[in-house]
């Protein structure tokens, strides 16, 4: 009876420590389908899940705006949570039924994964009318590839930035080599840009990952129009578009002309200090960030062509939005800020002057798509942006895809130390697709 | 006895009780529940044993066993050897300083893991210090990084320096409690200093040696930051860097697979308790000697 006794005790103790863990936020019982035709929140806190830094600037920059406009409260409480852990972070919530930030900034790499296992967890913009009345300004690659992966087919994000891949390069290294970097057709072109440079300036023409080059596999990929993964969500590592890619890394290697970077750490110390960066357009902001005392030296243009007479896509890496949780507490105010931010010209505009592409069309056309950066030796940057924004190949994010660069990079590796590219493609891909049930091709 | 005296232990531990109930017992129950069944957002659906069936359909899996094992036996030998040898310094009484030095070897234990790899990866770059310091004695640039024979050895010095401390702090509350005598007589008996630890400090460390040893073990099928942050969540040079806990992390958070997670998760508790119990075996069966 007594033992009994004390574990009633203990129970019930646990009972309201439970339900004391489990007490939730009240959350935003409004439909989302009427978020544009309710009245406006004139006041709220939103909770914001994002990376502290330019993204986050720029919102309370458009937070600013809106309350100018609107005459509302709107704050912003924002948590920093690097890109990288908002998996870590949201996922708890979800499976607990917790309820979730207003606003979350997630890398269109990573959404697919949430989405797919819980597809009810944000805002679906295409059922509550949003994709409606945004989908015409934003660019179609960035909208088709957020849908290709998403639920129905459905847009559940709103988009921030483009990830367009672009051609750094040092303007006064080629012109020490006597070279017009911006002449350069293809890749046989530009390694060979590389052999004079090397020998008139001693400075490497790119850097590669010691431990298997992928990023430039990919993007030379891409430039065929093959995606590492298909819409069907098939991996396409063993086919002709994969060789292809690898044999011109091939050439760079045997070429002579690159450098070698074996961790992240390295990483942009070894691009900072080579004559061309393949990368990502967000590289635009952080390189005047990060290099200052290569303020004017650095230009940029779209990526040579996949060949003399195939130019080929442009390639994609890289790309985040912003969520709405479907349950957040105060989820039609963060839409009608979202819509604004979107839409807002001042604010696509800030987004540029920040450093990165918006996913608006317009946006590029304005004064602000044609402004000078002096880093860039006052290049009209976003002219670039634009120019691979219009022929950009769509990518398709599913939660495996960091994974299949990873048995790439294996295969790659194993390719540079032991020989025999269609062995180690095969190995690898057929060990990609026993772990995760796919189809390689 | 009376009634309340005999409650109040239950009453002490029930905090204690209650804490390891919520934290350990309830996410252990349901990450074993979760391991038979595979979840899509609010459906949970029983596929028995399909996750477990699907961990060994992949041959990584078996890798990422097989790369926790190097480890181990390249780190815990060093680890225990070298946490004995730093505990008998310690344990000195003629050593000055002892509270700085303890500070010092255990400082490494309470560093971020995260700032220990980072700082570590800035002496293994190409240029870096390490090999700017081999290159005074005219050796080659060793590929820290990029070559898998010397990535596991880089990824052994950091977990060796980074788990020195806390063995060492053990082994020297295990000297502390022998007996001074023990050691006198043995002077008296014109005992070496050699002999003394062979034949003294090492059979009485015994007990400390075993816990170690487990604890060292549990922690090395554990391994994760550090080859995750060394080679930035990929498996590095021939996949060395893919160890059960990165495929753990990888499954949860990047594949939101809660089902297969659990059950790798609970595929490292069963290899935890198997090594611990054939360690508690080989143990006692030395004591018994």
């Amino acid at each position: 009876m007594k033992k009994k006794g004390f574990l009633g005790l203990t129970i019930a103790a646990l009972v309201l420590v439970l339900g004391g863990c489990g007490k939730k936020e009240a959350s935003d019982k409004s439909s989302s389908s009427n978020f544009s035709t309710a009245a406006r929140v004139k006041n709220a806190d939103l909770k914001v899940y994002a990376p502290k830094g330019k993204n986050t600037d720029w919102l309370n920059g458009v937070v600013d705006r809106y309350n100018k406009k609107y005459d509302t409260k709107i704050n912003l409480k924002t948590t920093d949570v690097a890109p990288t852990a908002i998996t870590q972070k949201l996922t708890p919530l979800l499976v607990g039924h917790e309820v979730l930030p207003d606003i979350s900034f997630i890398q269109d790499s990573d959404i697919t994964g949430i989405l797919k296992k819980f597809p009810k967890s944000f805002e679906n913009l295409t059922s509550n009318g949003m994709e409606n009345q945004i989908g015409k300004l934003i660019y179609s690659t960035k909208t088709s590839s957020l849908k290709a992966t998403a639920p129905n087919h459905d847009l559940f994000g709103v988009p921030q930035d483009l990830g367009m891949v672009t051609m750094f390069y040092r303007h006064d290294i080629f012109e020490k080599a006597g070279i017009d970097a911006a002449k350069i057709k293809d890749w046989d072109e530009l390694i060979a840009a590389g052999k004079i440079i090397k020998r008139k300036t001693g400075k490497s023409l790119l850097a590669l990952d010691a431990n298997g080059e992928t990023s430039l596999v990919t993007i030379i990929m891409q430039q065929q129009n093959v995606p590492l993964i298909d819409k069907k969500g098939n991996v396409n590592m063993t086919g002709t578009a994969t060789k292809n890619a690898i044999k011109i890394v091939d050439k760079l290697k045997k070429s002579g002309t690159v450098s070698y970077y074996s961790s992240d750490k390295d990483r942009y110390p070894m691009f900072q200090d080579s004559a061309v960066i393949i990368e990502g357009t967000w590289l635009a902001g952080n390189m005047t960030v990060n290099y200052p005392k290569q303020s004017g030296l650095w230009r940029m243009r779209t990526i040579v062509g996949y060949s003399a007479d195939d130019q080929g896509k442009n390639p994609v890496n890289g790309g985040s939005s912003w969520y709405v949780g479907a349950n957040s507490k105060n989820k039609t105010a963060a839409l009608q800020l979202l819509k604004f931010a979107i839409t807002d010209k001042a604010s696509q505009a800030d987004l540029l002057a920040r450093g990165s592409a918006a996913a608006t069309k317009s946006t590029y056309d304005s004064k602000a798509g044609k402004a000078e950066y002096p880093f860039f030796g006052n290049q009209k940057i976003f002219d670039v942006i634009k120019q691979a924004g219009n022929n950009a190949i769509v990518v398709y994010q599913y939660p495996y895809a960091s994974d299949a660069n990873n048995y790439l990079k294996m295969a790659v590796y194993d390719y540079w130390k032991k020989g025999d590219l269609n062995a180690q493609l095969k190995k690898n891909s057929e060990q990609l697709a026993q772990k995760y049930n796919v189809k390689v091709n | 006895m009376d009634k309340s005296i005999r409650k109040t232990p239950y009453l002490f531990l029930s905090p204690f009780l209650l804490l390891f109930v919520l934290t350990i017992l309830i996410p252990i129950i349901i990450s074993l529940f979760f391991s038979f069944m595979s979840i899509q957002g609010d459906s949970i659906t029983f596929v028995g044993l399909a996750n477990f069936k699907a961990l060994f359909r992949d041959p990584m899996f078996l890798q990422s066993y097989l790369n926790v094992l190097i480890i181990m036996v390249g780190t815990i030998p060093f680890i225990i050897l070298l946490a004995i040898f730093f505990a008998v310094l310690l344990n000195n009484p003629t050593i000055k300083g002892q509270g700085f030095f303890k500070t010092v070897y255990y400082l490494p234990t309470v560093t971020s893991l995260v700032a220990v790899a980072s700082v570590f990866m800035t002496f293994y770059n190409p240029m870096g210090i390490i090999n700017s310091f081999l290159h005074l004695f005219g050796a080659g640039p060793v590929p820290w990084l990029s070559d898998p024979f010397w990535g596991r050895i880089a990824m052994f010095i950091v977990i060796i320096w980074q788990g020195v401390g806390y063995y060492t702090i053990l082994f020297l509350g295990g000297l502390q409690g022998v007996d001074k005598e023990i050691y006198e007589s043995a002077d008296i008996d014109g005992a070496s200093a050699w002999v003394k630890f062979f034949h003294i400090t090492v059979p009485l460390l015994k007990p400390v040696i075993l816990l170690s040893t487990v604890l060292a073990t549990i922690n090395g099928l554990n391994t994760f930051e550090i080859p995750n942050i060394m080679y930035s969540n990929t498996y590095g040079p021939g996949s060395i860097a893919l160890t059960v806990g990165v495929n753990l992390y990888k499954t949860s958070f990047e594949m939101i697979d809660f089902g297969k997670a659990s059950a790798i998760a609970w595929s490292m508790v069963l290899v935890s308790a198997i090594l611990s119990f054939i360690q508690f075996k080989v143990g006692k069966k030395d004591e018994t000697k």
